[in-house]
């Protein structure tokens, strides 16, 4: 990791420190909980994939968005969104595949997206959700509001083409663009390490000529500070790149029982823990104590919770809406096969 | 000495009944040659001339212009002047022989709506078989022949090369034997839908008339196109029984499917066995087999091939014999059982697209070039009861226990010639113009065939089935002949019944 | 005979290729220390070391990779993760590996394997679900596989293995797990060969992949009331094999086209059209496809089954034309 020393030389800004905690812990939480849907029988979706373990870099860089700012996520993105305050009754839904879900239950986990956080997307495909932010920034730029457009992802990412026509465009066009590589260290099953040798993750961005830095995740406040100096650099028409380095505590995806890592990596890895680091930082500054922080930490498995209820007693999508959302409303939906099977076999 | 007749009016029209006489065209005391126009008459549709069937003098009229005329009334004598008595054989009114009618203008596609005469294939006067083609047209999309859907002879043209003639117009008119009715040569979309034509009536009794609404497409399958295109039957003439009133296979072989004499054995709801005779044979000689097979619960369906036994069409050659049998194959997919060339032929229907389940082949004809010529040339051409005797035998021994009243039975058939055209066409002396090898290799990869031989066949060289594909089994009967269901009925039913029971 | 599921079948044929000849290896995300994502080359990194390469996420370049190595003598098995992403690839697999040996006029061919997998049945989205095939069956140039049995897993990717051009080889998620006892001695058919699962009278479907499945499944339910349906397994898309098809629908006279892709312009579009035009002369109905919706796939189960052809709805289908035709 690029820095290991979580609170350096500077001195660590705790205004927002418990609002930083209670953002992380309903991360965790909420992804605590997740499983649950498969044990009470109403998830759709197999492919789920937690982000323990990276709270702090959905905390800290999600949590500066304002109204008009837009972002993609990458498959690996409730926290991102929890951060940027989505609703999580509605988020469990839609990862339920229910149509009182973000996308009516057809995106599902991978696939959540809100118009009205300015979340463009989650993307199931690495790297494709990376170039819309440049669209999106260009449109900012022509806009001269201020906003910004971000995209997250994560260190798999490094690897795909697409993020190198995209800063290259960013830098070029002095768009008001901000790409954010969570760096879990795993690409799925691979470590960084076995995928790259050019482990400066940052100085592939200033290659492009975008303002670059690499956070370690371990630390909410540090990455809030990089994320609010590089965002401010994006709003004045200086793209930059922001890697946060951190460590995914479970596997790729649900199933995943991470063969190719050691107990002992874990063990390491997991010591490295956002929220937990947060909350002891919030006893020694004396911002909180235990009680109260338990106490917060109750009122938030209880949200949680109710979340999950939500999403179980949420409706199935009626079959009639498959149809729907092909195209935009009003213009001629697809016809569904049955009707033209009918059409050949009708009898008269 | 003069003879003289007295000459009445003929049915000039499809539809006519009577006329106005417009003119005489030959004076009385006039002689006229046979196709000289005699009167004009007027009729409600057209002016028809009326021309003399043979030569003579014009004695007296017995009508003059003006006069209102009907069918059949006397209008003239004439003295025959010696030549042939043409008058007393010439149609009178109420004659059905023949009949003068209209060739409208066929509708060659859905959309044709006009088409242009390219050429006359037949000339005036000639006469023409159905399936002929007598001329050709071209429309917007194509340029096609159109085929007689009945016999026929080509009176006059009406339309010349190069004319554009809306559909339904008269082109030609054309006589056609009274009976078989007018050949609606294609009916036009206007034609009211409740006035059936006369031969859709005929060949398709159980749905008397097409029913579809005026200017609706017509609606049929592919093979039942193809089918009704094969058997010279317009399709609109026929009621659709499928989807949508869509024209059927089965429709189509409702009408068309009386070609075909049969005999049916064992309960309908049995595994089907189709029996296919050979050369010069019919379905009797599938009798004993049949039995057996209807006996062990099959349903055995023996035909007649045309130009063979009671079946009414007639073979112009081996290909008219495989469209009758794909047709009867397309009814019902069936274990098939065929003698020789029947063999031949269903092979060849199968191979162009026949359902069939397996076929068990009985010294089937077309596996090398040898055949006993003399037998094939005896039978299309009997000399007598005799000769047929002595052919017979070589089928099989069992021949020589045909009575005499049998064999003249035989012969009595045979010398109607019908084999003729079939015989030139599967044999050149002793060699077989028919190979149908290639078909059974291909064949044998998705369908169970087996063959049946015997070592005293005389008609076929047997050791033709020593060289078949690996995937065809090969039966042996040392002591059987030709006829191996003869020699060997009981093997030869087991061996069926064992294979088919799957 | 030994009993093993389709994933085996695949890592046996993967096994006796890469034993058999020196210049077969494997690369792909999670190929290696994985095991590959769906499990089909556990143990074969332990087994053959660096000859299973596992490489970062980089689509494009792993199928360029694979044209590269290919053109230079080596034999490529390249693995991509979902079919899904056979758009990343698309200008390595359409512009590259399919044109290769026509525009540098037959110099050199590109024999290579794109081993991937598609369709639906794990509730994985719109990125994860699709039926991609008709994107390749569209290319001139790739050749195309779809296995649906078990023993078909293992001799059409050996055989893939074997062809001189570029081969994309679609396993179905859904059959992964799915055992049969096969003799992998057995005779196959050959490449490009359909075989006929199931031989009836009353109908033909024409199918390939999971499908065949659910076809048989229907076959089965059918023939209990009567009505006997041949099945047809295509095995493989490219080449294709219309003489046993057109054989048996030249027979039967009506026909089905199953495909779990959607269905305008897609594969069974070109199977009904083709059958359409060889075999009209003895059709009693217009071909039907039975094939996917023409919209994306939902994460929600009930949604996502529904988008694709169920052996249900291929029963039914087959029961209407054939009693139409009665």
């Amino acid at each position: 990791m690029a820095s290991a020393e979580p609170a350096g030389a500077d001195t660590p800004d705790n205004t927002n420190l418990k609002t930083l905690y209670r953002q992380m812990r309903r991360i965790r939480t909420f992804e605590e909980r997740v499983g649950e849907l498969f044990v009470r029988g109403a998830s759709s979706g197999s492919m789920l994939h937690l982000s323990i373990g990276e709270e702090s870099a959905a905390a800290g860089v999600a949590g500066l968005l304002r109204e008009g700012d837009t972002f993609t996520t990458h498959h690996r993105g409730h926290g991102i969104f929890l951060a940027r305050g989505a609703d999580p009754n509605r988020m469990m839904a839609e990862i339920a595949g229910q149509e009182e879900g973000y996308c009516r239950g057809k995106g599902g986990s991978m696939h959540i997206a809100d118009m009205g956080l300015g979340h463009l997307g989650a993307n199931a495909i690495v790297g494709g959700g990376i170039p819309a932010v440049v669209g999106a920034g260009l449109a900012a730029q022509r806009a001269r509001e201020g906003a910004v457009s971000i995209a997250f992802f994560g260190d798999g990412a490094m690897q795909q083409g697409i993020l190198y026509e995209a800063m290259n465009m960013a830098a070029l066009w002095d768009l008001p663009v901000l790409f954010v590589c969570i760096n879990n260290q795993y690409g799925m099953g691979t470590r960084i390490e076995q995928a790259t040798k050019g482990r400066a993750l940052h100085a592939r961005a200033h290659t492009f000529g975008l303002a670059g830095e690499t956070v370690d995740g371990l630390d909410v406040r540090q990455v809030e500070a990089a994320a609010a100096r590089l965002i401010d650099g994006a709003r004045g028409g200086k793209p930059g790149f922001l890697a946060v380095e951190c460590y995914r505590f479970f596997g790729h995806a649900r199933m995943d029982k991470s063969p190719y890592r050691t107990e002992d990596d874990e063990t390491e890895g997991r010591a490295k823990d956002p929220v937990l680091f947060a909350r002891t930082a919030l006893i020694d500054a004396g911002i909180a104590d235990e009680a109260t922080l338990t106490r917060l930490d109750d009122e938030i498995a209880i949200e949680m919770d109710a979340s999950i209820d939500f999403a179980v007693a949420g409706t199935e999508p009626p079959l009639a809406s498959m149809f729907r959302d092909v195209y935009a409303p009003g213009t001629p939906e697809p016809e569904p096969v049955r009707t033209r099977i009918n059409r050949v076999l009708a009898r008269d | 000495m003069a003879v003289t007749l007295t000459l009445t009016l003929p049915r000039l029209g499809e539809t006519m009944e009577e006329g106005t006489l417009t003119a005489w065209l030959v004076e009385p005391g006039a002689r006229f040659a046979r196709g000289d126009a005699l009167i004009e008459i007027e009729t409600d549709k057209t002016a028809v001339e009326f021309p003399a069937l043979g030569p003579g003098r014009l004695v007296s009229t017995l009508v003059a212009p003006g006069d209102h005329v009907t069918v059949g009334d006397p209008i003239a004598t004439i003295d025959l002047e010696g030549a042939d008595d043409w008058v007393s054989k010439a149609p009178s009114g109420n004659d059905n022989a023949e009949r003068l009618i209209d060739l409208p203008m066929p509708r060659l596609g859905e959309t044709m709506e006009e088409g242009v005469i390219v050429a006359w294939m037949v000339g005036e006067g000639e006469p023409y078989r159905r399936g002929d083609a007598i001329l050709e047209v071209e429309t917007d999309k194509t340029t096609a022949e159109f085929p007689a859907l009945e016999p026929g002879r080509l009176v006059k043209i009406l339309a010349k090369p190069g004319e554009t003639v809306a559909v339904g117009t008269a082109i030609a008119k054309i006589a056609v034997a009274a009976e078989d009715a007018p050949p609606p040569a294609a009916p036009t979309r206007g034609s009211p839908p409740d006035t059936p034509t006369e031969r859709a009536a005929r060949v398709s009794a159980p749905a008397p008339a097409p029913d579809r609404p005026a200017h609706a497409p017509l609606r049929a399958t592919p093979i039942a196109r193809r089918a009704a295109r094969d058997a010279g039957v317009p399709l609109a003439t026929l009621r659709g029984t499928g989807r949508r009133g869509r024209i059927e296979l089965s429709d189509v072989i409702a009408a068309t499917g009386d070609t075909l004499a049969e005999t049916t054995y064992g309960p309908a709801d049995g595994t089907p066995v189709l029996l296919v005779h050979g050369y010069a044979g019919d379905r009797l000689t599938l009798d004993q087999l049949g039995q057996g097979l209807g006996k062990a619960r099959f349903f055995a369906r023996a035909i007649d091939l045309p130009a063979h036994g009671e079946a009414a069409a007639e073979a112009r050659g081996f290909d008219d014999l495989v469209t009758a049998a794909r047709d009867t194959l397309r009814e019902r997919p069936s274990h098939v059982v065929a003698h020789s060339l029947g063999a031949a032929v269903v092979v060849r229907a199968v191979a162009s697209g026949a359902p069939a389940r397996s076929l068990t082949l009985l010294a089937p004809a077309g596996l090398g070039p040898a055949i006993d010529g003399t037998f094939i040339a005896g039978m299309a051409d009997p000399v007598s009861e005799g000769a047929v005797s002595h052919l017979l035998r070589r089928l099989s021994p069992r021949a020589a226990g045909f009575s005499d009243a049998m064999v003249a039975q035989i012969f009595a058939k045979l010398q109607k010639g019908r084999l003729k055209a079939l015989a030139a066409d599967i044999a050149v002396g002793d060699r077989q113009t028919l190979d149908i090898t290639r078909d059974l290799a291909r064949l044998s990869a998705t369908l169970p065939i087996r063959i049946v031989v015997g070592h005293r066949d005389a008609i076929l060289d047997w050791r033709d089935a020593l060289t078949i594909s690996p995937a065809i089994a090969v039966h042996h009967l040392p002591n059987a002949g030709h006829m191996p269901h003869w020699d060997a009925p009981d093997v030869v039913r087991d061996l069926i019944i064992k294979s088919s029971l799957r | 005979m030994a009993e093993m599921t389709y994933r085996d079948a695949l890592r046996k044929a993967l096994i006796d290729a890469m034993t058999e000849d020196e210049t077969v290896f494997i690369l792909g995300e999670e190929v290696g220390r994985y095991g590959g994502a769906y499990g089909v080359t556990k143990g074969l990194y332990e087994e053959f070391g660096e000859r299973v390469r596992d490489t970062p996420i980089s689509e494009a370049g792993i199928v360029g990779t694979a044209v590269g190595a290919a053109m230079a003598g080596m034999r490529p098995v390249a693995e991509l993760m979902y079919v899904d992403f056979i758009g990343m690839t698309m200008d390595q697999l359409a512009n590259q590996a399919a044109k290769i040996r026509y525009m540098f006029g037959g110099q050199i061919g590109v024999p290579m394997v794109l081993r991937t997998q598609g369709g639906t049945g794990r509730s994985a989205g719109a990125q994860h679900s699709q039926s991609l095939e008709a994107y390749v069956m569209h290319t001139p140039g790739l050749r195309l596989a779809m296995p649906a049995t078990v023993a078909d897993a293992y001799h059409l990717l050996r055989a893939a293995l074997r062809q001189p051009d570029p081969v994309v080889f679609i396993e179905h998620k859904g059959l992964y797990t799915m055992k049969e006892r096969v003799d992998l001695s057995a005779p196959v058919p050959p490449w490009g060969t359909a075989a006929v699962r199931r031989t009836g009278d009353d109908l033909v479907i024409v199918t390939y992949s999971r499908q065949v499945h659910h076809a048989l499944a229907a076959a089965d339910a059918l023939a209990k009331v009567g009505t006997e349906c041949t099945v047809i397994d295509l095995r493989t898309l490219n080449p294709i094999d219309m003489e046993t098809v057109c054989a048996h629908v030249a027979r039967v006279g009506r026909a089905m086209v199953v495909s779990e892709g959607v269905m305008t312009a897609g594969v069974a579009a070109e199977l009904a059209a083709r059958i359409t035009e060889e075999c009209f002369d003895f059709l009693h109905d217009p071909v039907v496809r039975v094939a996917g919706e023409d919209i994306p796939i939902s994460v929600s189960v009930a949604l996502e089954k529904n988008s694709v052809p169920t052996a249900a709805l291929v029963e039914e289908v087959a029961a209407r034309m054939v009693e139409g035709g009665r």
